[in-house]
C-alpha cells in the first residue's frame, strides 16, 4: 500500500493537534499543521502551566517531545499565525484556504482529510462580577496562579506571600448565568495547585470552597493526598460575594454541611475558572461548516464518539468537543489521527493513482 | 442486630418509610415533619406546583448554598433559601417538610431576591417563598395571622385608598403594634409638631391620601374582589376585611 | 453534669424563653444571639423593649483551629484530617439513631473547620459516644471516628473554660 500524497490538515497545535500530527507523520503521511498563534503547544504552553495533574509532571516533559517532533520531522509542515478560512471538495481532495493573520495572504492547499483540534479558552472571570476579578487585588484565576507557581513565587499584590488562600471552585461552570457545563478538570487542577502552594508556603492555610469534588478516575489521589498529607481544608458551599476590605478579601459563603454562614478574611482568592469554547473553535466551525452544540462546542455526530464530525473526512479531537484534561486530549488526538490515516488508505485502494 | 433494637428503629420511620434525623440543633425540623394534617399538606403542595410562576421560579437545586450566602435574614435568623428550595424539591414525596416550613419559616424572608440573582440554576427561592406566603394567607394559617397582624393598618389603607402610609397613621391611639410600645410618648404632641411644618412640604399627604374619589374606590374594590384579595384577607385578618367592607359601603362603592 | 451546672442551664433556658418576645420568628433565633438590655435610654427616652432588641449576626468570622490542632496531637485523633464528610459514621452509629444531637460527622466537621460557636453549642454531645467502634469499621478513609471522639472529649475538657463561657 502506498501512502496518499495529499497531506492531512491538522488545525490547532495543542496537545490533541500535536499528538494527531505526530501520529499521522509517523505513518509516513505528510501533515499540514496550522496554528493561529505564534508558538506551538496550545493551552499548556500559552498559559505556562507549571505541572500537569495528577502526577505533578512538568508541562515541558509532556509537551516538549511533541513540539520538538512536529518542528523537526520532515513529514510535518507547520504554519504558524495562520487560520483555515474555508474549504471545498471531497474527502481525499479537500481544497482549503489558509489565511496568514498578519499578512492576510491566502494560500490554497489540497489535503486528504482535516483534523480539528482548536482547543478551549479559560473562562473570563470578569464576566461574573460577584468574585471581583479584575477589580480587586489578589483575586486571581487558576491560570495566573499556575504562572506564579512556575516562577516559584506565590505572592499577593504587595509582594508578600499569602497566609490564607481560598480556592473557589466552579467559577464560570455549572451556572446558568455563565456556563452551565462542568469543566471537569478544575477540581483536580485547583487541588494540585493547593498542594503546590502548601509545598511552597508550608505555613499557609489553604481552603477549597467546592460544590462537588470531581477528581474523576485516578485524579482522586490528589484529593486524598491534599487532605491527608497537606492538611488542605474543604468547605462545601459556593461563594456569593467577595469584598475587598482595603487589606484583605472578605469571602462570603455558606457551609452547607453545617448550615452556617461564614464571612472570612483571606489574603488571596483563586478562582477555578472553567473551560469554554474559544473564538478559534467558532471560526473553524464557520470555515468548515461544522455544527456547534448548544454550548458552543463542536458537536460530534454521536455525542459518545468524539472524533466523528458527521462529515466524511473531517475529524474532531480535544477540548473543542468537550472540556477535557491533557491526557484525554492526547488520546483524542491519537484517535483522530487513526481515523485520518484509515480514511487515507481506504481512498488509496478505491482510487488508484 | 438485636431484634428489639431493629423494631425500635423501624417504628421511627414515617409513613413514607424515611426517618429524618436532622442536624444537631435543628431537631425542630424533624419534629415538625411528623405533625400536621396530610390532606392540607397535599393541597398546599398542589397549589404551589400549579402556580403559574412555579415553572419559572423552580428548576432543581444543586445544593451549592450560593443563595444562602447572599441572604440578609440568614445572617441573623436560622432561615435559609437553600432549605426552601430543597424542601420544594422534595415536596412531592414529602409534603410534611414543605407544610411545616410554610407555617412559620417563610415569614423570615422579605423578598429581596438576592438569592434569585446569584442562583447558578436560576431558581428563585424568594419567589417560591412569595408563592408560599400567598398560599398561607389563603389557608389562613395561625402563624400567618400572627405575622400579618402588625400590618393590619397598612393593609386597610392600601385596600381602601390604594396608597400605603401617611404621617397621621402614627397616632396615640394607633392599632399599629409594629411601631413599638413607645409610640404614645413620641406622638404626644404630634398634632402641634405637624402644625409647625410648612404646609407645602407636607404636600397635602395628610388629607389627600385619605380622601379617595368614589370612582377610584369602586375600581379598587372591583379589582381586589376579582383578584381574590378580599377573600384572602378575610381568611386571615377578618377585622381588616370587615373594615374594608364597611368603608366601601360608606363610600357607596359596592 | 454537676448540680450547679444544671441549675445554671435551667436558669439560662428560662431566661431564654422571655428573651426576644417581640421577634415574630422567635424560633429561628438562638437565645445567645439576642441582646436585650433591661433598661436602655437614648436621649432621655426609654428605648428598652422592642426597640432595644438586637439580634447578633450568626456569621462566622474566622476559622479557629486551636482545638483541631489539639485533637490531631492526641493518640487516636491523628486521623481527623482525613475526614471527607461522607457521613458513613453517623449512618452506622447506634447512638446517633437514638439521639440526633450526637452526630459524629458533624462534630468532626465543626472541629476540623474551627466553628467555635457551633462547638460551644454541641460539644457536650461528644460524651454520648458509646465507643462501640462501628464507625471506625465503616469509615472509608480510616479516620477512626471512635478514636477521634475520645480525642475530642479530651480536647474539649482541656478547653472547657472557653467552651462554656
Amino acid at each position: 500500500m502506498k501512502a496518499p500524497d495529499n497531506p492531512v490538515l491538522v488545525i490547532g497545535a495543542g496537545p490533541a493537534g500535536l499528538q494527531a500530527a505526530k501520529d499521522v507523520a509517523e505513518f509516513g503521511v505528510p501533515v499540514l499543521l496550522v496554528e493561529r498563534r505564534k508558538e506551538l503547544g496550545g493551552a499548556p504552553i500559552r498559559w505556562s502551566y507549571h505541572t500537569l495533574a495528577p502526577d505533578f509532571r512538568p508541562t515541558e516533559e509532556v509537551m516538549g517531545p511533541l513540539i520538538d517532533f512536529c518542528q523537526s520531522n520532515k513529514n510535518v509542515t507547520v504554519m504558524k499565525g495562520c487560520i483555515v478560512d474555508g474549504y471545498s471538495g471531497r474527502p481525499g481532495d479537500f481544497h482549503v484556504r489558509i489565511k496568514d493573520e498578519t499578512t492576510k495572504n491566502i494560500t490554497e492547499k489540497v489535503v486528504s482529510s482535516i483534523i480539528v483540534a482548536t482547543g478551549f479558552e479559560h473562562f473570563d472571570a470578569r464576566v461574573d462580577p460577584r468574585y471581583g476579578y479584575g477589580r480587586m487585588p489578589n483575586v486571581i484565576g487558576i491560570n495566573e496562579l499556575e504562572i506564579m507557581l512556575k516562577q516559584g513565587r506565590v505572592v499577593g499584590h504587595d509582594g508578600k506571600p499569602p497566609k490564607r488562600v481560598a480556592f473557589i471552585f466552579c467559577v464560570g461552570s455549572r451556572d446558568r448565568s455563565t456556563n452551565p457545563w462542568c469543566c471537569t478538570v478544575c477540581c483536580g487542577v485547583s487541588i494540585k495547585q493547593g498542594i503546590e502552594v502548601k509545598q511552597l508556603l508550608p505555613d499557609s492555610q489553604v481552603y477549597m470552597i467546592y460544590m462537588d469534588i470531581r477528581t474523576i478516575g485516578l485524579w482522586e489521589k490528589l484529593y486524598w493526598e491534599s487532605m491527608e498529607k497537606y492538611g488542605i481544608n474543604f468547605i462545601r458551599g459556593r461563594v456569593g460575594e467577595v469584598y475587598y476590605t482595603g487589606e484583605k478579601l472578605l469571602v462570603k459563603g455558606e457551609d452547607t454541611l453545617v448550615r452556617g454562614p461564614f464571612e472570612v478574611l483571606f489574603d488571596m482568592v483563586v478562582l477555578a475558572v472553567g473551560i469554554e469554547p474559544g473564538p478559534g473553535t467558532k471560526q473553524a466551525a464557520g470555515a468548515l461548516s461544522l455544527s456547534l452544540n448548544e454550548y458552543g462546542f463542536l458537536a460530534p455526530k454521536i455525542p459518545n464518539v468524539h472524533f466523528d464530525s458527521g462529515k466524511e473526512g473531517i475529524f474532531l479531537a480535544g477540548a473543542c468537543v468537550a472540556p477535557m484534561s491533557v491526557e484525554e486530549a492526547l488520546s483524542e488526538g491519537s484517535a483522530a489521527a487513526m481515523q485520518a490515516v484509515k480514511l487515507g488508505s481506504r481512498l488509496m485502494q478505491k482510487v488508484p493513482v | 442486630m438485636d431484634s428489639r433494637y431493629a423494631a425500635k428503629l423501624l417504628s421511627r420511620l414515617g409513613e413514607d418509610g424515611w426517618h429524618y434525623g436532622g442536624l444537631p440543633g435543628l431537631q425542630w425540623e424533624a419534629e415538625n415533619a411528623r405533625e400536621g394534617d396530610r390532606k392540607t399538606m397535599l393541597q398546599v403542595v398542589e397549589e404551589l406546583r400549579n402556580d403559574v410562576r412555579f415553572e419559572e421560579f423552580y428548576h432543581a437545586c444543586i445544593n451549592c448554598g450560593n443563595c444562602t450566602s447572599m441572604c440578609p435574614p440568614f445572617r441573623l435568623v436560622d432561615f435559609e433559601p437553600r432549605i426552601v428550595v430543597q424542601k420544594v424539591m422534595h415536596s412531592k414525596d414529602e409534603p410534611e417538610l414543605l407544610y411545616q416550613m410554610m407555617d412559620q419559616y417563610i415569614w423570615s424572608c422579605f423578598q429581596c431576591y438576592s438569592c434569585w440573582e446569584v442562583c447558578p440554576a436560576h431558581n428563585n427561592p424568594g419567589g417560591l417563598v412569595a408563592i408560599l406566603k400567598e398560599i398561607a394567607v389563603r389557608h389562613g394559617l395561625q402563624s400567618t395571622k400572627k405575622a400579618l397582624e402588625p400590618y393590619s393598618k397598612i393593609l386597610y389603607k392600601i385596600m381602601t385608598t390604594g396608597t400605603q402610609i401617611t404621617p397621621d397613621m402614627h397616632t396615640t391611639i394607633a392599632l399599629f403594634k409594629d411601631w413599638g410600645p413607645h409610640k404614645a410618648e413620641l406622638a404626644k404632641d404630634i398634632r402641634v409638631e405637624r402644625a409647625a411644618v410648612p404646609v407645602e412640604s407636607m404636600a397635602g399627604v395628610m388629607d389627600r391620601s385619605w380622601r379617595v374619589e368614589k370612582d377610584t374606590m369602586r375600581e379598587l374594590m372591583v379589582i381586589q374582589k376579582e383578584a381574590g384579595v378580599v377573600d384572602a384577607v378575610s381568611h386571615t385578618l377578618k377585622d381588616v376585611a370587615d373594615m374594608v367592607d364597611d368603608t366601601a359601603k360608606e363610600a357607596g362603592a359596592e | 453534669m454537676s448540680e450547679e451546672e444544671k441549675k445554671r442551664k435551667e436558669k439560662e433556658s428560662s431566661a431564654g424563653e422571655e428573651k426576644g418576645k417581640f421577634i415574630i420568628e422567635r424560633r429561628y433565633v438562638d437565645d445567645s444571639r439576642i441582646i436585650e438590655p433591661k433598661k436602655l435610654e437614648l436621649g432621655g427616652i426609654d428605648m428598652s423593649g422592642r426597640w432595644g432588641t438586637l439580634v447578633l449576626p450568626r456569621t462566622l468570622e474566622d476559622f479557629d483551629t486551636e482545638i483541631y490542632r489539639d485533637v490531631e496531637k492526641l493518640p487516636r485523633g491523628g486521623n481527623i484530617g482525613k475526614c471527607w464528610q461522607c457521613g458513613n459514621c453517623t449512618a452506622v452509629c447506634p447512638v446517633a439513631h437514638a439521639h440526633s444531637e450526637f452526630n459524629p460527622r458533624y462534630l468532626i466537621h465543626i472541629v476540623k473547620m474551627g466553628y467555635t460557636s457551633e462547638i460551644k453549642k454541641h460539644h457536650e454531645a461528644v460524651y454520648l459516644c458509646s465507643g462501640c467502634g462501628l464507625c471506625s469499621a465503616a469509615c472509608p478513609k480510616g479516620v477512626d471516628p471512635q478514636g477521634v471522639m475520645i480525642a475530642m472529649s479530651i480536647a474539649f475538657k482541656a478547653h472547657e473554660s472557653e467552651l462554656t463561657e
